[in-house]
């Protein structure tokens, strides 16, 4: 028989494909069954492109489960506009099929938009039950994330029975890969599918069980639990009450959601962008506009700092010759002192921000002092090589430029500025690892200490500092 | 029993309390076996190398290979040369084949070879082919295990060859239909149990044909993306003829996207690496600032000299120096923004094509504008009230304000098409586009800046000086 081989094709787009097939096939019988030989995020991609009227018609003919399964993978305000399209009734069966805790979010954001519509009333009492138990989660607890799609077994059950069940539910259940045992409705072990498979028949499921449980509560930081979930390697974990009753568990998908979330969102803040990631098919210009115009503009009032000190301290910087001549040196080693020191900072920051999203659960103030003292000495470190750097640069540059020999007042400007230096990248090292811990103190996402904003801070910090030591020791003798 | 999970540190001190403790070896066997891998992994760091040697005399080699697994390579590889050969060779061939190969890439050439012949030549081959992927494609972190069925078989027939298959996979939640070692279609655990009360039914029946598969070539960043959409716990990679070469599972997934976003950070921070390690030391934390912060100090060099050029323009408006470093620090972070974006356009891929990156780049240039002209409004509007407040008139401010804004808008422009333009250009000239970093950008932009600056500074005022 002839081997058939089939190309990989990179670049088959499912998308395309199902829109050439609702436009071509949508009024045919076999329709629905066309349809679902495709995946229903291919297919919510697909219904983005297509006229109102056919999404109407499509829903109307296809399985509810494939329909909740595509709102599942809609962007929430798409998924707000086509469910508003849907006659009543279909939308309330649809809510009704999708996992519990999309259906909150949808229905949280429908009902702050349209406050007389009442779909939950409408909805099966199971799933208002269920529902119930997941609004009162917010969106940063792991709560919000739960399913309740899980596969429950007694401690005493025969592995043979266990099976039998498995085998039974399996169908209607999200999630098999652990099953959990419980005793009066108290999680006491789980185990793997994979070891029920390989199991013995004449086994129970107390002999095969594992007993050192991983768990969370549902009010746990969704970004502590995702956390666990990787070092432990997972599938899934259970989330239990108090009473280490099981109100749900969280599954690789949402860890993988959380944790890009995360990721992308602290990213994006440290590059002083808005909005969660970059995507350079929906940044249009207003969109990439709006992401960044409010940094800048904040920054900017923030900048304007920098100005009034320096016209501060202009006013002691002119009136003769030589404290113009100051002026004008000062000047020149401005733009360098203030980008080295910022960037020292933006460097100390960044390592801050990863060292607190990593190691939220760990702090101590113990560690913490370490870390402080790691970073002072680090600063005093490099401040003082690049201090050192920065002196020789300063005579070097005055042999070239001017005569061979340094007269007192070059060698004092040169160990003003360096001096200057030394202190500075000393004091935003400090400060680039302290804004986001007290921001963490105080509760605001540290990744909001953007690297942008210590700049501008750090900016604000050295100028200070170069101009006053500057003023004290060198004015007098350049008057 | 305790609702509260117990943290890691007291979970630790719990085992090596244990180890440590005048319980009989069976006794002691049977209580650690309850903890788990990771955990049992953490308190290896914490013993002695002698306790090391005795604690793994606790587990199987699987067992050991599992817990070596969950630790860094940096800590596997001291460990695994403190070990008795003879069992180092059991439990590396225990391990799964992408945690192996993770382990002898980071070893020295030396002892790579003596390692690789540690390892049973049937699968040898394979780990030579893996380690030889690039750390950001998938190849480098795909696993060889996987059940494999045949279309023909029966729901029973099936069944039977996941028993036999299962101990030796790590995930088993999709099984995979191939001939001769083609895939030709999927079907996932969940099916192919509740199947069982139809042990006649050929898997033909149930398998899924529309298949989503990656090449070992494809990005991590384009697998995550293709995992987290089609809610995938396994991705299936085969060659450009649909050939199975092996699946990558979401938990390497995981890893590969912390490690990615690492080095995008890292990079945006003008770091060469930003993790912490548990016992850094100041001189580790400079080496990896330190080299940065030297290089754009000398190209600072050039700054200072820009500024020296214009002392003349400087000295004849003292008020030019007062808004010197807003400008640069307003440019400084459009640039910022704007390499921020183009870090991420790269790792997505989204740039493969001359189009996209002219298109990008054309777009940059018009947000350069906007924000421009918005950013100059502001700042003509705020020098006026300053220099009003310090008692100037309307009339002396005017022209001052007036370059000052023509200023920050043209350096707003260029830098924000500076942050997108450097590093696809040293991507084009094969300079490894990392060196173009956040601290980078400012630099260049610092430059661009001071240029644009007192350019327009000397041409428009010093006229009317």
């Amino acid at each position: 028989m002839e081997k058939q081989i089939r190309q990989f094709d990179e670049d088959r787009d499912f998308r395309q494909e199902i829109i050439d097939l609702i436009h071509s096939s949508l009024q045919l019988e076999n329709f629905s069954s066309l349809l679902e030989e495709y995946h229903s995020f291919d297919i919510s991609n697909a219904i983005v492109e297509i006229e109102p009227q056919e999404r109407i018609s499509l829903f109307n003919r296809i399985d509810l489960d494939l329909a909740a399964g595509v709102f599942e993978h809609l962007e929430t305000d798409e998924a707000i506009e086509f469910i508003k399209e849907l006659p009543l009734q279909l939308a309330v069966k649809i809510i009704d099929q999708m996992d519990t805790d999309d259906a909150v979010d949808l229905l949280q954001y429908l009902e702050s938009e349209e406050e007389d519509l009442d779909i939950v009333s409408l909805l099966s009492p199971k799933k208002r039950i269920e529902l119930k138990k997941l609004w009162v989660y917010s969106e940063d607890e792991i709560g919000s994330r739960m399913s309740n799609s899980f596969i429950e077994l007694t401690k005493s059950m025969s592995v043979k029975d266990a099976m039998k069940k498995v085998t039974m539910i399996a169908a209607d259940t999200e999630y098999i890969s652990i099953l959990y045992v419980v005793s009066k409705h108290a999680l006491i072990g789980y185990l793997k599918l994979k070891q029920l498979i390989v199991a013995r028949a004449s086994q129970t499921i107390e002999e095969i069980m594992e007993t050192h449980l991983i768990f969370a509560h549902p009010h746990d930081d969704k970004e502590d639990v995702a956390l666990k979930m990787q070092d432990y390697g997972e599938s899934s974990m259970p989330i239990v009450d108090d009473l280490m009753h099981m109100v749900g568990i969280v599954t690789y998908d949402d860890l993988m959601d959380i944790i890009s979330e995360e990721k992308s969102e602290d990213y994006t803040r440290f590059a002083a962008l808005a909005g969660d990631d970059v995507d350079i098919q929906t940044d249009t210009l207003p969109v990439r506009v709006k992401k960044r115009i409010p940094w800048l503009v904040i920054n900017l009032f923030l900048s304007l700092i920098t100005s009034i000190i320096l016209s501060l301290f202009g006013n002691s910087l002119t009136g003769s010759s030589g404290a113009s001549l100051l002026a004008a040196r000062l000047a020149v080693y401005l733009p360098m002192i203030l980008g080295m020191s910022g960037n020292t900072g933006t460097q100390s920051l960044a390592v801050m921000i990863r060292y607190l999203a990593t190691n939220k659960k760990e702090l101590s103030f113990k560690g913490i002092l370490k870390y402080l003292s790691r970073e002072l000495g680090t600063g005093i470190f490099q401040g003082f090589v690049i201090g050192l750097l920065v002196f020789l640069m300063i005579l070097i540059t005055h042999m070239i430029t001017g005569s061979v020999s340094i007269d007192h007042l070059t060698l004092m400007t040169a160990i003003v500025t360096s001096g200057s230096v030394f202190v500075a990248l000393i004091l935003s090292t400090t400060l680039g690892a302290i804004v986001p811990l007290l921001m963490e103190k105080f509760k605001i996402d540290p990744a909001v200490a953007s690297g942008p904003f210590i700049s501008t801070v750090s900016d604000i910090t050295t100028l200070s500092i170069y101009y006053s030591i500057a003023l004290a020791i060198l004015l007098p003798l350049y008057l | 029993m305790s609702a509260d999970f117990e943290d890691l540190e007291t979970l630790t001190t719990k085992i090596i309390d244990l180890f440590r403790s005048d319980l009989s070896f069976e006794e002691k066997r049977e209580k650690l076996d309850e903890f788990h891998d990771f955990e049992l992994s953490q308190c290896l760091m914490e013993l002695t190398m002698e306790e090391r040697s005795n604690f793994f005399l606790f587990f199987s080699d699987p067992g050991v290979a599992n817990i070596l697994s969950q630790l860094s390579e940096d800590d596997v590889i001291p460990i695994l040369k403190e070990m008795d050969m003879t069992r180092v060779s059991k439990v590396i061939n225990e391990m799964q084949p992408d945690d192996l190969v993770d382990i002898i890439k980071e070893m020295d050439e030396e002892d790579q070879t003596s390692y690789l012949s540690l390892i049973n030549p049937h699968i040898r081959p394979n780990i030579k082919q893996l380690i030889n992927f690039d750390e950001t494609v998938v190849g480098s972190i795909m696993n060889t295990s996987y059940v494999e069925i045949r279309k023909s078989d029966s729901i029973k027939q099936a069944i039977r060859k996941l028993v036999d298959q299962a101990p030796d996979v790590e995930f088993i939640s999709n099984v995979y239909v191939t001939d001769l070692g083609y895939l030709e279609g999927v079907v996932s655990l969940k099916d192919l149990i509740s199947s069982g009360n139809r042990p006649e039914m050929k898997i033909e029946e149930i398998m899924a044909t529309n298949l989503i598969a990656s090449t070992p070539e494809t990005k991590n960043e384009e697998a995550i993306e293709i995992m987290k959409n089609y809610d995938f716990l396994l991705l299936p990679i085969v060659d450009k003829n649909f050939k199975m070469l092996g699946i990558v599972s979401f938990d390497d997934m995981v890893e590969a996207l912390n490690q990615e976003s690492d080095a995008d950070y890292s990079r945006l921070a003008g770091v060469t690496d930003i993790t912490i390690e548990e016992h850094e030391t100041i001189f580790s934390t400079v080496k990896k600032r330190m080299p940065w912060l030297v290089v754009l100090l000398f190209i600072n060099i050039i700054t200072s000299s820009i500024v020296r050029g214009y002392s003349g323009v400087l000295t004849a408006i003292p008020t030019l120096a007062l808004f010197m470093p807003l400008l640069s620090n307003m440019a400084g972070n459009s640039g910022t923004q704007s390499l921020g974006v183009i870090i991420r356009l790269f790792a997505k891929s989204q740039l493969d094509t001359r189009s996209s990156v002219v298109k990008h780049l054309l777009k940059e240039f018009l947000t350069g504008v906007v924000n421009g002209v918005i950013i100059a409004m502001f700042l003509f509007v705020m020098v006026i009230v300053m220099k009003m407040i310090s008692g100037q008139t309307l009339i002396e401010v005017l022209p001052f304000a007036g370059v000052i804004a023509l200023a920050i808008s043209v350096a707003l422009i260029v830098s924000s098409l500076a942050g997108a333009l450097v590093p696809l250009v040293m991507k084009w000239v094969r300079i490894d586009p990392a060196v173009a970093s956040g601290p980078f950008i400012t630099t260049v932009s610092d430059i661009t800046t001071l240029l644009i600056y007192f350019g327009l500074a000397s041409l428009l005022l010093a006229s009317l000086l």
